[in-house]
């Protein structure tokens, strides 16, 4: 029973190879043919639930799972060492990942794989499980504005945005630094939260995919942002640049989200 | 008391940073004069708390409540280095606003700049371990962002995305520490930290090693990466593509942070019988190979930055020698004086180009005519006072300024690299010649002895400041030292290369017949292997390449999902 709840959570907190489903849902591949019968580009209201509610089911069966798992069979490790390594497989695929749904499905997998560390060593994983899926949602928003107004969200077809759209390249930076997890972002604080919890139990297998994703996590995101805000703007184009009201408001959204990584640290540590 | 007025010091580089956001539109290019007012501010306010902690001595740990983030801790060295960095900051600031004048990314520039300042002051003042991380990372990735200030610039992009990746492999190793440290010790807080490693240091972490010595050499890694050690010097050099200012910072304040971690973490260093060791042997080698690489560039700026590389690698080699004050006093002298090349540089460009001027002098008949002139005295006799005269004044300045200074190893080596120095400058005058040579080699003799006295006092000052305790000094200085057989030997070995050395040099150019003519292939093959910085940039440029194509053959395998 607790192999099968523990399998049953590898879906939701992805575990190569039973990622490939949030994967397929996260890239839009089960809902395409339905989008290209109706005519309808999905937003990125289809993604939300996937980034906000299976890490939520996900934690729940497992902590089930370690709760029954009276016998101590040491099944939590061997998941936990499962998760190190579809973290870093993830991020390492990450890295070659041009287009923008492949490229958040890629990180939502790495970052989410980890929290099977936090489970297999007894850090307690909510918090760093939302702290993680939170983070990708600027990502997912500024990706969907790409889509509408070039028709596709990918790196390297229209560089130098910075030139032409400054609003929306300053936002786009913060959103990429923030999936990234740099420093006051949310999902900073859960990875430091898994680091300095789950590190009393096994320095190597806490330590060494964390430090490894996260690595692969920046190289990727100064890919992203090589292809997309750096270079020189192409002149056969039209852009359309955020209001600045709006961005303001995005802006605010990402400084309450860095409040709530302060918040999850202090809860978690 | 004044560890909370420490509080207002990154604040107001945040502050300073949101009102150029917001009265940009408004005031436009004035903006600066915002920043260059806040700038001074803050360098004001760091004097005023580094002289009131002079006064007091203690250090004091401020937090914010119940909150266990953002706490700082004021002692000497974080009041030491909030000085420096407010003095660099204010000088890079002041010259910015007429450098950057009509460059469109001029509001941009300066939010940047007040920013990365905030963090820096941030990590010099950080009371707890999740506050250094927070602000060693951010300064990784708001120097790409200074960095990438051309952003059309191919090469700037992919010389930022070089130092990014360098600093963020540096502050993996200090996350680790961190962790490692808080699972040991049970706490964030620095000083409660470095209290209970005092009391208890012999706890174990991974695979049964001390935890000391673990921690230790993840720290040495984290600063390694930031202050361009070997083999992560390769982003140093070749980061002259953002704006000068951006260089001057870069090099003046942001390398010098491995310095500081090192010292931030003596505690932990003391503690440990062969990690300062590394720190001597890769501050070693940056620091040949900084020195030797900076002597073969053409260009000015490329030259400063590899002599703030091999000034690095000094600092280092000095923290690995035990002596982990003179490493600060190190780099703030270093900070200063390369801002000041670094802005100078600039404009004497600039100079150049409209009239190349040079004075008709010995230098210019040595280094343009390539006239060799004859040498002013017998070369045995010239040689004698190079290895002497320069020995005899840094063995004085120590014994008179601490007399037991010169019990230590490191000590010893310190002074062999203070020899080698002035013996270079004193070759010069030989290798030179000219119609006074006797006049100029007072002078050198004169200015060395002025510039090792000053050293040695300041020296000593700092070394006072930043660790009054004798006891805590000595021990530094003996987690740094070599069982004393093998030192003896080791001196022994250097000293006789070094004065073979000499006499070779010595004798080699009184026959007109130099060492690169009649080694010439060596020469060349070294000059090869130097000029590609050994390959390794390349070696990571193939690396990278190797890695991305695999990831897309395996993304194509396993169909992108």
């Amino acid at each position: 029973m607790t192999l099968a709840l523990l399998l049953l959570a590898g879906f939701f907190l992805p575990l190569y190879p039973l990622s490939v489903l949030p994967n397929a849902l996260l890239q839009g591949r089960l809902s395409a043919d339905a989008a290209r019968r109706s005519g309808r580009r999905p937003g990125p209201g289809s993604k939300i639930p996937v980034l906000l509610i299976f890490p939520i089911v996900g934690v729940g069966l497992a902590t089930l799972a370690t709760h029954m798992d009276a016998a101590e069979t040491g099944l939590p490790t061997l998941f936990g060492v499962w998760g190190g390594i579809t973290s870093v497989l993830y991020a390492f695929r990450l890295l070659s990942a041009k287009d923008g749904q492949i490229w958040i499905s890629h990180l939502f997998s790495s970052a989410l794989a980890l929290i099977w560390i936090g489970i297999a060593y007894g850090v307690d994983p909510l918090l760093p499980a939302i702290g993680l899926s939170v983070s990708l949602l600027p990502l997912v928003f500024m990706l969907d504005q790409l889509t509408r107004r070039f028709g596709i969200a990918r790196s390297g077809l229209y560089p130098g945005l910075c030139c032409r759209m400054p609003w929306f390249s300053h936002l786009f930076e913060l959103a990429v630094l923030t999936a990234i997890a740099v420093p006051f972002s949310p999902s900073f604080f859960a990875i430091a939260a898994l680091a300095f919890g789950g590190v009393a139990a096994d320095e190597v297998v806490v330590l060494l995919p964390i430090c490894l994703s996260w690595l692969l996590w920046t190289w990727a995101g100064v890919n992203l942002l090589t292809g997309i805000v750096w270079g020189i703007p192409r002149d056969d184009l039209t852009y359309r640049d955020l209001d600045p009201k709006g961005a303001l408001g995005v802006g605010g959204g990402m400084v309450a989200l860095g409040i709530f990584g302060i918040l999850l640290v202090e809860v978690a540590l | 008391m004044i560890a909370y007025a420490a509080y207002l010091l990154p604040i107001l580089g945040l502050i300073s940073a949101t009102l150029v956001v917001l009265s940009a539109e408004r005031l436009g290019e004035r903006i600066s004069s915002i920043s260059v007012g806040f700038s001074l501010a803050i360098f004001v306010l760091a004097l005023v708390l580094f002289i009131e902690q002079i006064s007091t001595g203690q250090g004091q740990l401020a937090t914010l409540g119940n909150v266990g983030l953002f706490s700082l801790y004021f002692d000497s060295l974080s009041a030491l280095m909030a000085l420096a960095v407010s003095t660099i900051s204010l000088i890079v600031h002041l010259y910015s606003r007429r450098y950057m004048r009509d460059d469109p990314a001029y509001t941009r520039f300066f939010v940047l700049l007040d920013t990365i300042n905030a963090m820096i002051m941030l990590m010099v003042l950080s009371g707890d371990l999740l506050t250094l991380l927070l602000a060693w990372h951010s300064i990784g990735i708001i120097l790409y962002f200074l960095l990438n200030h051309d952003t059309r610039r191919e090469a700037s992009n992919r010389y930022a995305f070089w130092t990014l990746i360098t600093h963020r492999l540096g502050d993996l190793p200090l996350m680790a520490a961190a962790a490692l440290l808080y699972y040991s010790y049970g706490t964030l807080s620095i000083p409660a930290l470095f209290d209970a490693i005092a009391a208890d240091p012999s706890r174990n972490s991974v695979f049964g090693l001390p935890i000391s010595e673990v921690v230790g050499v993840l720290v040495l890694i984290a600063a390694f990466a930031k202050s361009a050690q070997f083999p992560f010097h390769t982003w140093l050099p070749y980061t002259m593509e953002g704006p000068t200012p951006v260089s001057a910072l870069m090099h003046a304040g942001i390398v010098n942070s491995g310095g500081f971690l090192i010292n931030r973490f003596a505690p932990v260093f003391v503690q440990t019988d062969s990690v300062l060791q590394i720190a001597l042997l890769i501050g070693l080698v940056t620091t040949i190979m900084g020195s030797v690489m900076m002597l073969m560039q053409s260009d000015i700026k490329k030259a400063l930055g590899y002599s703030t590389m091999g000034q690095m690698g000094y600092m280092v080699m000095e923290c690995g020698l035990g002596a982990f004050s003179l490493a600060i006093f190190h780099l703030i002298a270093h900070g200063v004086f390369k801002a000041t090349l670094f802005l100078d540089s600039g404009s004497l460009i600039a100079r150049a180009r409209k009239d190349p001027n040079m004075p008709e002098g010995e230098i210019y008949k040595f280094m343009v005519e390539r006239r060799a002139p004859k040498p002013p005295l017998s070369w045995i006799v010239f040689a004698g006072i190079t290895i002497a005269a320069p020995l005899i004044i840094v063995v004085a300045a120590h014994q008179v300024v601490d007399e037991g200074f010169l019990s230590h190893q490191g000590a010893m080596i310190l002074l062999l690299f203070g020899w080698i120095t002035g013996a270079q400058t004193l070759f010069f005058v030989y290798k030179i010649g000219g119609e006074q040579p006797f006049k100029l080699l007072g002078y050198v003799i004169l200015s060395f002895a002025l510039v090792i006295v000053t050293y040695v006092l300041a020296g000593h000052t700092i070394d006072t400041l930043l660790y009054p305790d004798p006891v805590f000094r000595e021990a530094l200085y003996r987690a740094a030292s070599l069982p004393a057989p093998m030192f003896t030997l080791l001196m022994l070995i250097l000293v006789t290369l070094i004065a073979a050395g000499w006499l070779l040099v010595f004798w080699s150019t009184a026959k007109q017949e130099p060492l690169t003519r009649r080694y010439r292939d060596l020469y060349l093959s070294i000059y090869a292997l130097m000029s590609r910085e050994l390959y390794i940039a390349d070696l990571y440029g193939r690396l990278a390449g190797f890695i991305l194509a695999r990831s897309r053959q395996l993304n194509a395998l396993m169909r992108w999902v």
